[in-house]
């Protein structure tokens, strides 16, 4: 390029015409009144927006050149400012074009006042500032982007520190619905949980509670928060009509909410091994009062929260099932526990129904099949349909097949029951059948928990079955062994006393027996098999029977014993019996006595204090120290003897040494001396041991010769004169009264036992009559009490009737009405004389 | 180039009392007659108090003036901003009705522009017997078209997130545009600096929450419920608030006289202060010589 052609180019042509350098200077440039129209503006301006001068000047203010948003952004910005300062410089505006697209620009203003101050003219310059306003665009779209991403990761930091710190479901939940606020500016959102139990998703919590749209929804349903749940996938309904055309219901929710936009994301869980997808623990959904598209790093994120939180619901789910199953290990402990404490059935199943309800069920019961009807223990008070109920237990009864019904459309009647087998050595023995509590897991959910338990129950049930069976026995045979009448004879008396152990436990192997051996031998023994239970009795029973067998030997009682070791080589369960025997003749009141390891008997002469007999002493039955020869020894009763058999329970106490012991038993024994020889034993029992024993207890009192006198007690019942008569003429005869002054005796007392009923109580039934009789050298004397009032009826006399006939047989009949009524009969002695 | 001093009477006011919660909070301005009737000027969306230096002067001689900022604007205390109370106007409206309270403000005459028209209705609705007249300059209850109802506010949604864009763009150059703004109070420059600095600015993301109440809001149904008379300043030509929606909020409150002002655009508090200044003289009428001391 010459110089002289550079030279040429320096003369510019325009330089000489000012309405060019206007027209096409390198800027828009226009003239406005204060109030915006236009009344100038350059070429410039006008090629870059293509808009007609004729359509601009005095038709247009400036301000309706710009954006919608840059005339908000005039209004309430730039013309204030040029109004109080008079220059604005550097605003960034787009002009809207003729062909309507935009024209990036960097605006100046400057206001020109009149002399007056009063506003004169606008001056405004329009720089073409695409690609410095495109640069800035991005400037600010990044800045935004970091500012947006900055809150959203500390949204998202925060929400993951809430939801790592979360133990439960329900934190965890909580922590996840506060995020879509901050995060999106979210207007309000909500949170369902996966029930797969119950195929279905729970509403657990909303920022907006009040809102529509918070009910439970089953997992096959046509909804969008079902759907999401199903497919693992967000959804996004941008517009009320978009959600028409997707889910009518959401589109309701939105309708009635006031909301435009509504989003659903997934919260899912990072998949396991056996699962290819991940798991859907819950949804969280959120919604937009606008319309509102989530960007692709909002989405990205909304994705992120939804992963984070199915995290913090799978561990919390982790840490639930834990708790849960030590919960379920404590609590099977417990129940297995609680029913051992008790050895009954019924006691047993009652502890297993109220340990489940309410912690575990509503509602539970236990039938067994024992007896007739079977058993049933229920608790709870929600029970199932009764011919649903029935029908399945019957079923599961018979086919030892758990059922569980907590799903599906039959379960209408009895929701989230089960009906377990209970088990116990390969038999069905009942069923357990529940109704869960809702607040816990399905019964099929627990179904591992529920057998288990089942299991355990059976087992616990079944002993309980079987204790209650061989106690029954046991009982049955023990009874059938004490009982019994004692031989009846004037000679002697017996009373027995057995008393069990007061706790519910096994029986023991405690007994007596009284036997006459022949006519005139009487004998007598009491025993303590080893053990307790069925094979105790059992072993008591065959003790009984060889002793019986043995005695008849008449070998004495040291023989017998002998005998009884060689037996025990057959019967082991008889080994280390102990007993005491002795035989007495009935005619010369010899009593010959042998002690096997039992407490020495205790004698009571008339004459002298109670003595312990120590000597007779061998070891135990089928013991070795027991195998030579046993030692028995004799003594001579007097008439009026008493002799006391008992076992070690009677004595034997943790807080007091056996001496001891026995000394108070002597005691006692002295002080009920006179006494009836009936009730005694009870007494003896009562004060010794008391009520809270832990041993059975079994005494014996024998008695020689009749009794001085003679007490009886019975009820107002005419019924019971029969045994007062059989007791008095026992009583008579061992005092060798005459036959004819018995009859007279037995017939006047019947008489007045009889009148004492009738009148004295006969509007009081519990009513008590007395019968004391004595006996003396010279006469028998027999009193009868009553505490009655007694009412004649005017017209008859019953009562002169009876006593007439009494006075004829009595020598002398004295009426004392002081307190009650107390007839005293007496008769003398003709054999006597 | 500043306009003339003198042009305008200057507001020569002072901070009010500082022991005030809202003094500081809303940079509360006191000035005029001590018994006169109080008459309380609130900004709108996009400025502060400045906004009033040429319509509260001519009131200087007859009423208490009570000037302020809404918090996040001028010289409020930004501190005080609370997302979630100014998340609706009602927030503001709060603040205004605490001023009152502060200064024991009885029988307001309370002039908004713009959003605080709205302001003023929600604090008078809410405390009727504190208020004596309304000046409602430029009002709008709703700005975003409601086609349901055939309401016409004036915009979409998308003319509003197109405003916000014009936000952010500005703020990148804003500070240099700060120009210093004369208070006309040569005794005290260092007011006019503090001013200065402050006038038009605002922390973007509160102008942002701002620009949202002020544009999202719908109080179209509490109209009905104001009981205290109200003057309507409708400018011609304002595309913020078109003529429609002042007819509109004509209707709706009860007790409003519409003014219809030859005045152009949004701000006739700017552009036009002697013809507002003169309706709000005519509306106010008698009471302006009232003697009853207001304070």
């Amino acid at each position: 390029m010459s110089e002289p052609e550079a030279t040429q180019d320096l003369w510019a042509p325009w330089e000489d015409d000012p309405s060019d350098l206007y027209e096409n200077a390198p800027c828009g440039y226009l003239t406005t009144l204060p109030d915006g129209t236009i009344v100038r503006v350059n070429e410039t301006f006008l090629s870059w927006t293509g808009l007609k001068r004729s359509d601009l000047v005095g038709r247009r203010r400036f301000r309706d050149l710009l954006s919608t948003g840059g005339q908000l952004y005039h209004e309430t910005h730039y013309a204030p400012l040029l109004a109080m300062q008079d220059d604005v410089h550097e605003i960034a505006f787009d002009i809207v074009r003729a062909n309507g697209e935009r024209l990036p620009a960097l605006v100046n203003s400057v206001m020109h006042r009149d002399d007056a101050g009063r506003p004169r003219v606008i001056r405004t310059t329009v720089l073409n500032a695409t690609e410095r306003r495109g640069y800035e665009r991005e400037l600010l779209a990044a800045r935004r982007l970091a500012e947006e991403s900055e809150r959203r990761v500390r949204v998202l930091q925060r929400i993951v520190a809430d939801l790592a710190a979360a133990p439960t479901e329900a934190e965890a939940a909580a922590a996840v619905v506060r995020a879509p606020e901050p995060a999106f500016g979210a207007t309000s959102s909500s949170v369902w949980l996966m029930d797969a139990d119950r195929a279905q998703l729970v509403s657990v919590t909303s920022t907006d509670p009040a809102a529509a749209g918070h009910d439970d929804v089953s997992l096959k349903a046509r909804h969008a928060v079902a759907d999401v749940a199903r497919r693992g996938t967000v959804h996004i309904s941008g517009s009320v009509s978009e959600a028409e055309r997707d889910y009518p219901d959401l589109a309701a929710t939105m309708r009635r909410n006031g909301r435009d936009t509504a989003v659903l994301i997934p919260l899912s869980a990072v998949g396991t091994e056996e699962k290819d997808g991940p798991e859907v623990l819950g949804v969280l959904a959120f919604d937009f009062a606008e319309e509102r598209a989530l960007s692709e790093t909002e989405l990205r994120m909304a994705e992120m929260l939804g992963q984070q939180a199915g995290q913090a619901l799978d561990r919390a789910r982790l840490y639930d099932d834990l708790r849960r199953s030590e919960e379920r290990a404590t609590f099977l402990v417990s129940v297995t526990r609680a029913m051992e404490e008790t050895h009954r059935l019924r006691p047993r199943s009652r502890r297993l129904v109220d340990r489940l309800v309410p912690e575990v069920a509503d509602w539970a019961a236990v039938d067994l099949r024992v007896g007739p009807d079977g058993m049933r223990t229920e608790a709870g008070s929600t029970s199932p349909d009764a011919g649903w109920l029935t029908e399945t237990i019957d079923a599961v009864a018979v086919g030892g097949e758990p059922r569980f019904l907590d799903t599906g459309p039959e379960s209408g009647a009895c929701p989230d029951c089960a009906v377990l087998p209970l088990t116990a050595r390969g038999r069905v023995i009942g069923t357990l059948s529940l109704r869960m509590t809702p607040a816990r897991h399905t019964a099929s959910a627990e179904a591992g928990f529920l057998l288990d338990l089942a299991d355990r129950a059976g087992l616990a049930l079944e002993n309980a079955r079987l204790y209650e069976q061989e106690r029954v026995i046991a009982q049955t045979l023990q009874r059938s062994l004490l009982a019994g009448e004692p031989p009846h004879d004037s000679r002697f008396a017996v009373e027995t006393h057995y008393q069990p152990a007061g706790y519910d436990l096994e029986i023991g192997g405690d007994w007596f027996d009284v036997f006459l051996i022949n006519t005139d031998k009487l004998a007598v023994v009491v025993g303590d098999v080893v053990g307790r239970g069925i094979d105790a009795a059992t072993t008591m029973g065959q003790l009984r029977s060889a002793v019986r067998a043995l005695a008849t030997a008449e070998a004495g009682p040291a023989r017998l014993l002998e005998r009884l070791d060689d037996f025990t080589d057959r019967v082991e369960s008889a080994r280390m019996t102990t007993l005491a025997y002795a035989e007495v003749d009935l005619g010369t009141g010899e009593m010959t006595y042998a002690c096997a390891g039992h407490l020495p008997p205790l004698l009571h002469e008339p004459t002298a204090p109670p003595r312990f007999l120590f000597d007779g002493r061998s070891a135990p039955l089928g013991s070795r120290a027991g195998r030579r020869p046993r030692a028995e020894r004799r003594v001579r009763l007097v008439g009026g003897s008493r002799l006391l058999l008992y076992t070690d329970g009677l004595v034997e106490r943790r807080d007091r040494p056996l001496d001891a012991s026995l000394q108070v038993l002597a005691r006692e024994y002295a002080r009920r001396r006179d006494a009836p020889l009936p009730g005694l034993p009870a007494k003896l029992a009562d004060t010794m041991v008391g009520r809270g024993h832990t041993d059975d207890v079994c005494l014996l009192c024998l008695a020689l010769g009749a009794e001085e006198r003679l007490e009886r007690a019975i009820g107002a019942d005419p019924a019971q004169i029969a045994l007062l008569r059989k007791d008095l003429r026992g009583w008579l005869a061992g005092h060798q009264v005459a036959e004819e002054s018995a009859q007279a005796i037995l017939l006047a007392m019947s008489e007045a036992v009889a009148n004492s009923i009738d009148h004295g109580y006969r509007d009081d039934p519990f009513g008590q009559v007395e019968v004391v009789a004595r006996i003396s050298a010279e006469a028998i004397e027999v009193r009868v009490t009553d505490h009655g009032v007694w009412r004649t009826p005017d017209d008859s006399e019953p009562e002169g009737r009876g006593l007439d006939l009494i006075r004829r047989m009595m020598d002398r009949v004295t009426i004392d009405r002081s307190n009650g009524t107390t007839v005293t009969l007496r008769k003398d002695r003709r054999e006597a004389r | 180039m500043p306009h003339k001093e003198g042009d305008v009477p200057a507001i020569a006011g002072s901070y009010g009392d500082p022991e005030m919660k809202t003094t500081q909070r809303n940079a509360v301005m006191i000035t005029g007659r001590d018994d006169g009737r109080p008459m309380m000027f609130s900004h709108g969306f996009g400025c502060d108090q400045n906004m009033w230096r040429l319509v509260a002067p001519a009131f200087v001689a007859t009423h208490r003036i009570v000037l302020f900022d809404h918090v996040g604007s001028g010289a409020s205390d930004l501190s005080a901003y609370d997302e979630k109370r100014y998340s609706e106007l009602r927030g503001y409206a709060s603040d205004v009705l605490e001023i009152i309270h502060d200064y024991a403000l009885r029988g307001v005459i309370f002039v908004g522009h713009s959003v605080s028209a709205m302001i003023g209705v929600l604090a008078a609705i809410e405390e009727p017997e504190r208020f004596d007249r309304l000046v409602l300059v430029g009002p709008s209850p709703c700005y975003i078209n409601d086609p349901a109802t055939g309401y016409v506010g004036g915009f979409g949604r998308s003319d509003i997130e197109e405003m916000l864009d014009s936000l952010d763009s500005n703020y990148l150059g804003w500070s240099s545009v700060m120009a210093p703004v004369i208070m006309g109070n040569p005794d005290r420059p260092e007011l006019g600096a503090e001013l200065t600095n402050s006038f038009c600015r605002t922390d973007p993301e509160i102008a942002r929450q701002f620009a949202r109440v002020t544009f999202f809001s719908d109080n179209r149904a509490d109209l009905r419920n104001l009981r205290v008379p109200a003057l309507i300043l409708q400018c011609s030509d304002d595309v913020i608030a078109p003529s429609v929606v002042g007819d509109f909020v004509h209707r709706h409150l009860p007790d409003s006289t519409l003014h219809p002002m030859r005045a152009t655009g949004h701000c006739p508090n700017l552009s036009a202060p002697q013809e507002t200044i003169e309706a709000i003289r005519r509306y106010l009428g008698d009471d302006l010589d009232a003697d009853a001391p207001w304070t």
